[in-house]
């Protein structure tokens, strides 16, 4: 019985409360704060023109955690976590209310600098795009841009150490100049992450990292995200429920832009509360 | 959460899952009855059938691990899919089990009645079957629950398991008092006792399977909580 969400929601018996199709008033299942967050939300409501996508979602996200966010296709995970370095500021019609805080600093104020706010919050997305540009290149662009190094050799170590911390200094050190586009699809992914870090975010967001990547390639992305959360807050927009349970600490579940329950992942993959979270991971629509 | 899953074909491989476990339970029910049969009639040779047809149990119990191990591997199952599989795997071996008790009875038949041996008295034969009568009704209704993934019928297997224990307990009390009227028959009452232990593991696994149908159902493991506990967890939900 193949069922889109709307469809699931409206077969499965319940109360308002728990009912966040007609509730206005849902409120998110599972704690939505943490203690010291690196990121806080709070009653985030976004429009696309007349079109609402994403309806008073609060969620923090924990420092050196693993936050993924699932759920079926059009459920606003990727509109909200694009919210979180206004990346959707470039589209006209989206509209962005609530309230949003990088370390307790409002990143919608007049006063924040977007382009800085994109280099504590780095995002990485679904299809590897380096720049047109050699590997090292790639990665000491940001670098240069924001000023974050006094000469070559500085420069030169940082790049290294990005390369490093992405895994793929062993595969490139000896091809540097080449360019970036020449490289496998994870090698570029990877590429794309050592870009990312190498200016030194506080949180790296991805959006779907994995889905153009095949299962070797996967793997050693995943593997990277673990050891990267020693350093950083991730923010991963999967697909792959199995990926949510394998590389996050804490998960949350968005259906039809509304965000219905947060949790730790152990909890949600063995034991969700909410029937819509437990219809999604068992595969009962999407 | 009686709504399919997107591939059928992992509703199908439930299913037929699920099949193998209500057979399984009926033919452990079915050995209890026979071995009480074999057991009222005298009946050596039916007592050899049903240690003969454990074996069918045997293979039951291994297919339907292969199975679960199969469906792990190919479904990654998730949330409840994943606590049926694995509370599955465990009713499969209280079944295993409970086909083990009922031999053992199978097995009383066997030394009170083969030819050259000195049967007991009808009398002190009574409680095995009065208990067993109690023990294949718990089975009885854990299979139900399971096949209605009801708790509520899990909740009468608990209960059932706690008049077991008080029934257990006068029963051993009378059977002192006939070792004490006639020591001379103390093996026979070795016997009894251990055919009266076997029933009341049956009764045990019975139970067990009610606690996994309430962790497929809730996610609490109640195995190991007193039953007034456990009844208390189902009223809750």
């Amino acid at each position: 019985m193949n069922q889109t969400a709307i469809e699931f929601s409206k077969s499965i018996e319940r109360n308002i409360s728990d009912d966040p199709l007609n509730d206005p008033n849902y409120k998110t299942v599972g704690e939505v704060t943490v203690p010291n967050a690196a990121m806080t939300t709070k009653n985030v409501d976004v429009h696309y023109g007349d079109k609402q996508a994403i309806f008073n979602v609060s969620l923090d996200v924990g420092r050196n955690e693993v936050l993924s966010m699932i759920g079926p296709s059009g459920c606003g995970k990727s509109t909200f976590i694009r919210c979180l370095n206004r990346m959707n500021d470039t589209i006209d019609s989206c509209r962005i209310e609530g309230d949003i805080r990088l370390d307790g600093e409002d990143i919608y104020s007049r006063n924040m600098d977007v382009v800085l706010l994109r280099a504590r919050v780095g995002m990485v997305f679904q299809k590897p795009n380096p720049f047109p540009k050699s590997i090292y290149d790639n990665v000491a662009y940001g670098v240069s841009l924001h000023g974050l190094s006094n000469n070559k050799s500085e420069l030169d170590d940082i790049v290294e150490d990005a390369l490093k911390r992405a895994g793929l200094w062993d595969e490139v050190s000896d091809r540097l100049n080449q360019p970036g586009t020449g490289l496998s699809g994870g090698q570029q992914q990877r590429l794309c992450i050592a870009r990312a870090i190498a200016i030194s975010p506080e949180i790296i967001l991805m959006d779907e990292p994995c889905s153009a990547l095949d299962p070797i390639a996967t793997a050693k992305i995943e593997e990277l995200i673990d050891e990267l959360s020693q350093r950083y807050s991730i923010c991963i927009v999967t697909h792959s429920m199995q990926q949510a349970a394998r590389v996050s600490q804490r998960t949350a579940y968005f259906h039809l832009g509304k965000l219905i329950e947060v949790g730790a992942t152990d909890i949600i993959f063995t034991n969700p509360s909410h029937r819509l979270t437990e219809g999604y991971i068992t595969g009962r629509f999407g | 959460m009686n709504e399919g899953h997107i591939v059928t074909r992992f509703d199908q491989e439930l299913e037929h899952l699920n099949s193998l476990i209500l057979e399984m339970g009926q033919l452990a029910i079915n050995q209890l009855t026979e071995a009480l049969d074999s057991l009222a009639n005298e009946d050596t040779e039916q007592a050899y059938n049903v240690i003969a047809r454990d074996s069918k149990l045997n293979d039951l119990d291994s297919q339907s691990n292969d199975e679960i191990i199969r469906l792990i591997a190919k479904r990654q199952p998730v949330a409840r899919d994943l606590r049926e599989l694995i509370a599955i795997g465990k009713i499969v071996s209280d079944l295993e089990r409970a086909g083990d008790e009922a031999r053992k009875i199978a097995g009383l038949t066997i030394r009170f009645f083969e030819p050259g041996n000195k049967p007991p008295s009808n009398e002190i034969l009574t409680d095995i079957h009065q208990l067993a009568e109690y023990v294949c009704k718990m089975l009885q209704l854990s299979m139900t629950s399971f096949s209605e993934q009801n708790m509520k019928t899990a909740g009468k297997v608990v209960r059932r398991g706690l008049k077991l224990d008080n029934q257990l307990q006068s029963i051993i009390r009378r059977l002192t008092t006939f070792i004490m009227e006639d020591p001379r028959n103390i093996g026979h009452f070795i016997d009894i006792v251990l055919g009266i232990r076997a029933l009341e593991r049956f009764g045990g696994h019975a139970k067990n399977i009610a606690s996994h149908i309430v962790f497929i159902q809730t996610g609490e493991d109640l195995r190991h909580v007193a039953d007034d506990e456990f009844l208390k967890s189902i009223g809750k939900h």
